[in-house]
């Protein structure tokens, strides 16, 4: 043999392996008879509170405040409760000002965070159903009846829309846009075997009677919409995905807000997960505790360490590389001009070509699918951005959970709002 | 209630990831014999391209009889050429690690051979037909007995791209023995690197200092 095996690659396989095997057990999904269910049909709308909780959002609050007002229900039954956290900025005066033309009850509190307000709207409805809405969301009209059209049964105890960025402006964006596609679709292959693991923040419906049973939202490192879930189905309950309703939210459209977000969402899911661990493989939570939990604890970390190994792998000539224009005075002309892409087959890595090859496939069939579900057809303009998504957005995830590890080590518990 | 564990699907996943490694595997076990025949094939091919090349030194040492010497600057730079593909694919062999150390050897010793005769016959080409061209020879070491050795092959390469074929570089394995000796005797190369440039030894050079050099005994165009 003259090819070495090296720490490095056999990690890369077994990290390789790991996710093979997860989309694997998902796809599988697909080969399943569709179980048909009848949605739930109600001889009389039910009562529904809407909670807004907002903190500083002056200029988002309003198209989300209309748009709830736009929903085909009646307006008898819809009970609209808007919980100021503490705003610095003009939110109230908008607040006062939609209240003169729609009926909406305004809350206020000082900042104390968005579970404690969810919590004080949860604490006075009398509603059957809660439904939780950013207020940086936009609902389409008909998503509040498909939605309450899933809980066919006492156990379902959420029922969530597909999100989708409100108009995706830039390339960040846009890339945002498919991540948010491609979990939308990954979450319908896993409501077939309950292991939905995060009920999204917008317009999420909860029966409320079970949100009160398990206790309300909690602080849960600033992710209560995933915590949430993960009690719900400690509680047995079942979380619904309903691909009929849209909700379009406004996605980060700067690097610096994206990183803030992400550094939230991933260490609140990571630490979240860490509290469940009970849950891993315990037989009553079957699939959940089998391979849901597991893998939320591990597989942003491990996605990082595989991503940073194949840079590690390319450190040596992007060394030499960057040497090479520091000795020549950064001669770019020079340099881009003489470049030359020689390709020898029989050179080629055949470990690093099969691994990049099968995972670059899988995940544009996710796309597809994904495409799919959202009823969007896959055209050009989405070439460039799913190229690159395709190439990039796994080493910029890897970089945010790089921080949430340092973090996690520092002992910082605190997770940017 | 929960769905039930479907162990079948587990397994079915298990199996599916089992036979892609195995795939994987396989097809990797057989490339590495393609690999290694090929390689074979390239070392034979190599030796017979070092044959066509000794012969085609001849023949042009003929040709310099008949002062051809639109005919040789052609087949020179046709033959420097091959030379530079030779030099590049043993590289790309080196970096992947993908040859034998005894076959690495073998042919390392045929390519600087190669150099050596080639810079012979720069050369004679110079005096003989008023080509207007610099030759360096450059001595190089292993990393470990040459800390330098690499930031001068960046400042050689440099050079090369941007005064192409008026400037001949002739890399030369310093650790090697027999021609390469008697060249270090005769240049008094006791460190590494040393270049050797129109003749004259020189110590560690950047590109700015290789062209200031070159430019100082010769009247190209880029000079100025």
């Amino acid at each position: 043999m003259i090819q070495s095996f090296t720490f490095t690659k056999v990690f890369i396989w077994i990290v390789f392996m790991f996710f093979l095997y997860y989309a694997v057990f998902w796809f599988l999904v697909l080969f399943e008879p569709e179980p048909k269910v009848k949605r739930k049909r109600y001889k009389q709308w039910p009562h529904v509170t809407i909670a807004i909780p907002l903190f500083n959002e002056e200029k988002s609050v309003e198209p989300t405040v209309r748009s709830v007002f736009g929903l085909d229900y009646p307006r008898s039954k819809l009970h609209v409760v808007c919980i100021n956290d503490g705003s610095t900025d003009k939110s109230l005066q908008v607040l006062r000002r939609l209240k003169k033309e729609f009926p909406i009850e305004i809350m206020s509190q000082t900042n104390k965070g968005k579970y404690v307000a969810l919590n004080k709207a949860l604490a006075k409805t009398k509603s059957p159903f809660f439904v939780s809405l950013d207020a940086d969301s936009m609902v389409e009209p008909d998503a509040l009846k498909i939605l309450l059209g899933e809980f066919t049964k006492k156990e379902v105890a959420a029922s969530m829309p597909i999100m989708k960025v409100d108009k995706p402006k830039n390339w960040l964006m846009r890339w945002q846009q498919l991540e948010y596609m491609t979990s939308v679709y990954l979450k319908t292959l896993m409501q077939e075997r309950d292991c939905i693991p995060v009920a999204p923040g917008p317009f999420t419906v909860y029966r409320t009677e079970a949100v009160k049973a398990v206790g309300g939202y909690r602080k849960a490192h600033y992710v209560e919409d995933l915590e949430l879930a993960l009690r719900l189905q400690a509680h047995h309950y079942i979380l619904r995905q309903s691909d009929a309703a849209i909700i379009s939210t406004r996605a980060p459209q700067t690097l610096g807000q994206y990183y803030r977000q992400r550094l939230r969402w991933y260490g609140g899911t990571f630490r979240n997960a860490f509290d469940y661990r009970w849950m891993v493989l315990r037989r009553a939570y079957k699939d959940f505790g089998v391979i849901q939990i597991p893998v939320l604890m591990s597989a942003g970390f491990l996605a990082m360490f595989a991503v940073f190994f194949v840079y590690l792998a390319q450190a040596k000539s992007f060394w030499y590389n960057l040497k090479y224009l520091y000795l020549t005075n950064f001669d770019l002309w020079t340099y881009f001009s003489t470049m030359t892409f020689t390709w020898d087959v029989l050179n080629t890595d055949f470990f690093v070509f099969a691994c990049t090859v099968t995972l670059l496939l899988l995940s544009a069939l996710l796309i597809k699918l994904a495409l799919n579900t959202g009823r969007e057809s896959f055209t050009r303009k989405h070439v460039p951005s799913t190229v690159t998504f395709l190439l990039f957005y796994s080493t910029v995830t890897a970089a945010i959970w790089f921080m949430v590890g340092l973090r996690t080590l520092m002992g910082k518990s605190g997770w940017t709002r | 209630m929960r769905k039930n564990l479907l162990f079948s699907r587990y397994a079915i996943a298990g199996f599916v990831v089992f036979m892609v490694f195995v795939t994987a595997f396989m097809l990797g076990t057989y490339m590495e014999g393609v690999r290694n025949e090929s390689l074979r094939v390239n070392i034979e091919e190599q030796r017979n391209e070092l044959n066509d090349l000794l012969l085609q030194y001849q023949y042009i040492s003929e040709l310099e009889k008949q002062q051809n010497c639109e005919a040789l600057a052609v087949i020179f730079h046709e033959s420097l050429e091959q030379l530079d593909t030779q030099s590049q694919r043993l590289q790309g062999y080196e970096e992947q690690r993908k040859l034998e150390n005894s076959d690495y050897k073998r042919l390392r010793k045929a390519y600087t051979v190669s150099q050596v005769n080639y810079w012979l016959l720069a050369k004679r080409l110079k005096d003989l037909c008023g080509m207007q061209y610099s030759d360096i020879l450059y001595f190089f070491s292993s990393p470990k007995n040459c800390a330098d050795c690499e930031n001068q092959g960046i400042h050689l390469d440099y050079v090369k791209k941007r005064l192409g074929d008026e400037v001949l570089i002739f890399a030369l394995d310093g650790s090697e023995e027999g021609i390469i000796a008697l060249l270090k005797a005769n240049y008094e190369v006791e460190r590494f690197p040393t270049l050797v440039i129109d003749d004259v030894p020189y110590n560690y050079s950047t590109n700015e200092e290789i062209i200031e050099i070159l430019c100082a005994e010769n009247d190209y165009g880029w000079c100025a």
